[in-house]
């Protein structure tokens, strides 16, 4: 029973000790007071269509105190409280606690947010005390309820995940999961989670937000919106809680093992496939194009969480009679090719659609792979060369990845002739993207020239990648531990 | 029986080998004392051991368990005290001691007689509801170690301990650790207060470049240590006239004179220690003190360290 998780006791006995709840009490109970003034001002319930205006600005703020709790107060919670081992020097003795990872997990995000959640929990009953009064319909606020559970799932798991991850030498920066966490909740705002809060929360908040029942395409259904974001984000929620339990159990091992790549990148491409169905349905070749790279984000991203370190190499070749080919085959060359497979294999099921565009299929299929070998190649050099002591070169590394991406986005604002500068810019992959929908790279300039380029890089980047396997290899020589 | 073995056990940070090759065994109820100045590699070595960092070669076993692959399971044996560190702030004394032996599965029922033996024994029984926040440095050192005991390893790996303690407070760690070895518990602790773990060591661990430079029981150790005998002689007057006299008899060289006490180094026979007392007497140095002082655990750590380069292959003393 996770009542008796003794992290979850341990979190629970320091928050309702007196001293420190009544500041928490304190802070909530005066945004109830700021809710009420705002709400029950006398002037405002003169008639009943002025109380049910009032109930429903009294929603809208329940709403609001209910997002504050749940997706900022219990992720921060979350996300800090290992941080605090640290800081008081007892996190040797948290990781050596012998529970499993789903008791650390668990104890750590109900136990540490126990009190946000009794607080969400008030707030709840305020809000359908206040949605009876404003008419609304039950089945739209659960909707909204389902969706900031979900995130607020997620969000606390990431976070959770992010720390633990900070905890770790993986890779030789602390924030390399932020790296991995910030794009995928970027991803999960482009498809959707992006319309329930932007379009509602901030910019029609006052007016619509709890009056639109926006509907969206998924395969061949119209789901509510709020609704398949709830779906989404608790689909993310339960890969971040894998995420943190892997790195309770497997704590020596990258985020991801090679399947968890494969099962990510396949979510992903569901997911996007879902959205863009009813343009693969009517071949709406832009659209097509978009999914494309849509699908192709995670490409980018996912890698850095499956990555070996350099320590993991060293070790690999003490424990093992490896040879240099050996060593290429077990690199994270080779393991992270599975979601450029994925990927790949992808646009041309979905082209099937569209054969009129195998031919420049052809071509992004190529581009688009030079470009995320050389920046997969970029991370193994940070890896192999990088971190710890090195962290200059780590920053050469990064500074290289920006110039690849952005300088010839910079260049290409000079020249006033449009096609020339979206052939400059398409020497970016994000240019490359950025241009892909509009008719200007399929005009007169030979685009392989973008090819060239990147297999250029990428020749120039493998080559130390290749001297350090060898150097690796002769250490273990020089040592005399082959 | 068996409880630690490690073989060729090895890490490396980078370029730098903080523990080469160390093939250790430490057998049930002993309390290994681990030696060695700054940057030997002991932290690492517990740190290891404890399965809270990686080897990068070799292998070891802790309580038949391979330390690679079974570290999960490993740390439910082990407690471990690092060299600084702190417990739950926002916890009494009795919260914070409840909460580890339920995350170590104590019987409930159990639980509270635990407490009071662990309070008890680290002679901290008053402060149970005391928020450990509210404590000082060296009580927090102990009841670091209260943590340890209300679960009961099989393994304790303490990592400086005495580090930061008053002299009161060294004191009573001291006992705390005698009283733990003779209750049979296995521990292995590192210090640099060397005569703090020669009173209650049962071995002794050597530590130089990362490198084991001896293993063995401690007394064996002192025995074997190749070290000159050292005297010292206290005079009534007139010390410059004995040190002359003394420097004119072969094998006797001294090393240093403190006002009337004269400290020498020699390998003479028994015999020629009378003989020279007796010249001395009879050269009309009035001796108050002729005394041969055992070689202490401290000078076989200089004499490892200081005088003698990293040992390529371990000595075992039996």
């Amino acid at each position: 029973m996770w009542i008796d998780n003794p992290i979850f006791q341990r979190h629970v006995r320091a928050q309702f000790r007196a001293h420190q709840l009544w500041i928490t009490m304190a802070i909530y109970g005066a945004a109830l007071l700021v809710i009420a003034l705002v709400c029950l001002a006398p002037s405002e319930l003169t008639n009943a269509a002025s109380i049910r205006s009032a109930a429903r600005r009294a929603c809208r703020l329940f709403l609001t105190l209910e997002s504050f709790v749940l997706l900022l107060w219990a992720p921060y919670r979350s996300g800090t409280a290992l941080r605090h081992e640290i800081a008081a020097r007892s996190y040797d003795f948290f990781r050596m606690l012998p529970l499993s990872a789903r008791e650390k997990t668990l104890g750590i995000v109900l136990g540490r947010n126990l009190l946000p959640f009794l607080l969400a929990l008030f707030t709840l009953l305020l809000l359908a005390i206040a949605a009876r009064f404003a008419g609304l319909s039950l089945f739209f606020l659960a909707q909204w309820l389902a969706a900031i559970a979900a995130l607020s799932a997620l969000f606390c798991f990431a976070m959770l995940m992010v720390s633990t991850g900070q905890m770790e030498r993986r890779l030789g920066i602390g924030s390399i999961d932020v790296l991995l966490v910030a794009p995928l909740l970027a991803m999960l705002w482009l498809l959707g989670i992006g319309s329930l809060a932007v379009n509602q929360t901030a910019m029609r908040l006052p007016e619509t937000m709890l009056q639109t029942h926006h509907r969206v395409p998924f395969f061949t259904l119209q789901v509510p919106d709020l609704l398949l974001s709830a779906l989404l984000a608790g689909v993310a929620a339960v890969w971040a809680y894998h995420g943190a339990l892997r790195r309770f159990t497997k704590e020596r091992e990258p985020l991801y093992s090679g399947w968890a790549l494969v099962g990510l990148m396949l979510t992903w491409l569901l997911c996007v496939l879902g959205f863009y169905w009813p343009s693969l349905v009517q071949r709406d070749l832009h659209q097509l194009g978009i999914m494309w790279c849509v699908a192709s984000l995670p490409l980018f991203m996912l890698p850095i969480g499956a990555m070996r370190d350099r320590d993991e190499y060293i070790e690999e070749t003490r424990l093992t009679k490896t040879s240099f080919a050996r060593l290429i085959a077990h690199s994270n060359l080779v393991v992270l090719l599975s979601p450029l497979v994925l990927w790949l294999a992808y646009i041309f099921f979905t082209s099937i659609a569209a054969p009129e565009l195998r031919a420049v299929l052809f071509y992004t299929a190529v581009n688009a792979a030079a470009a995320w070998f050389f920046l997969v190649f970029l991370l193994e050099l940070h890896v192999l060369y990088g971190g710890g002591d090195n962290e200059r070169i780590s920053m050469l590394i990064a500074a290289v990845a920006l110039l690849f991406l952005v300088l010839p986005l910079a260049i290409a604002m000079t020249p006033k002739d449009v096609v020339l500068a979206a052939h400059i810019s398409a020497f970016s992959i994000l240019g490359f993207w950025i241009h892909y929908g509009d008719n200007t790279l399929s005009t007169g300039v030979n685009l392989w020239h973008t090819v060239y380029y990147n297999l250029l890089l990428c020749v120039l980047a493998l080559l130390p990648i290749l001297r350090r396997y060898r150097q690796i290899l002769s250490w273990r020589d020089e040592m005399g531990r082959a | 029986m068996l409880t630690i073995q490690t073989d060729k056990l090895r890490k490396e940070f980078g370029t730098l080998v903080a523990v080469n090759d160390i093939s250790l065994t430490v057998n049930a109820g002993e309390i290994v004392g681990l030696i060695g100045p700054n940057g030997a590699g002991k932290t690492t070595l517990l740190r290891m051991l404890a399965t809270l960092t990686s080897p990068t070669d070799g292998t070891a076993k802790v309580l038949g368990l391979d330390l690679r692959n079974d570290y999960l399971s490993i740390r439910s044996h082990v407690g471990y005290l690092p060299d600084f560190f702190n417990l739950y702030l926002d916890l009494t004394l009795r919260e914070c001691l409840a909460f580890f032996a339920k995350a170590y599965h104590v019987p409930e029922i159990e639980i509270p007689a635990r407490i009071r033996e662990a309070l008890a024994f680290v002679d901290m029984a008053e402060r149970s509801d005391m928020m450990v926040s509210h404590l000082s440095r060296g009580m927090v050192q102990r009841f670091g170690l209260a943590t340890l005991l209300v679960r009961k390893p099989d393994i304790l790996l303490l990592d400086e301990p005495a580090s930061g303690l008053d002299p009161l407070a060294r004191t009573q760690l001291r006992n705390v650790l005698k009283k733990l070895g003779s209750d049979g518990c296995t521990v292995i602790v590192s210090s640099h207060i060397l005569p703090e773990l020669a009173d209650f060591c049962t071995h002794i661990v050597l530590m130089n470049h990362g490198r084991m430079a001896v293993q063995g029981e401690i007394n064996a150790v002192r025995r074997a240590a190749p070290l000159r005998r050292r005297l010292e002689i206290d005079v009534l007057d007139n010390p410059a006239h004995a040190v002359a006299l003394i420097a004119k008899q072969p094998g006797f060289q001294v090393v240093n004179v403190l006002e009337r006490t004269l400290q020498l180094e020699t390998d003479v026979t028994p015999e020629a220690l009378a003989a020279l007392n007796a010249i001395l007497v009879n050269r009309g140095i009035r001796v108050v003190r002729f005394v041969e002082q055992a070689s202490s655990i401290e000078d076989v750590f200089l004499h490892m360290t200081v005088a003698a380069q990293p040992a390529k292959e371990p000595i075992h003393v039996d």
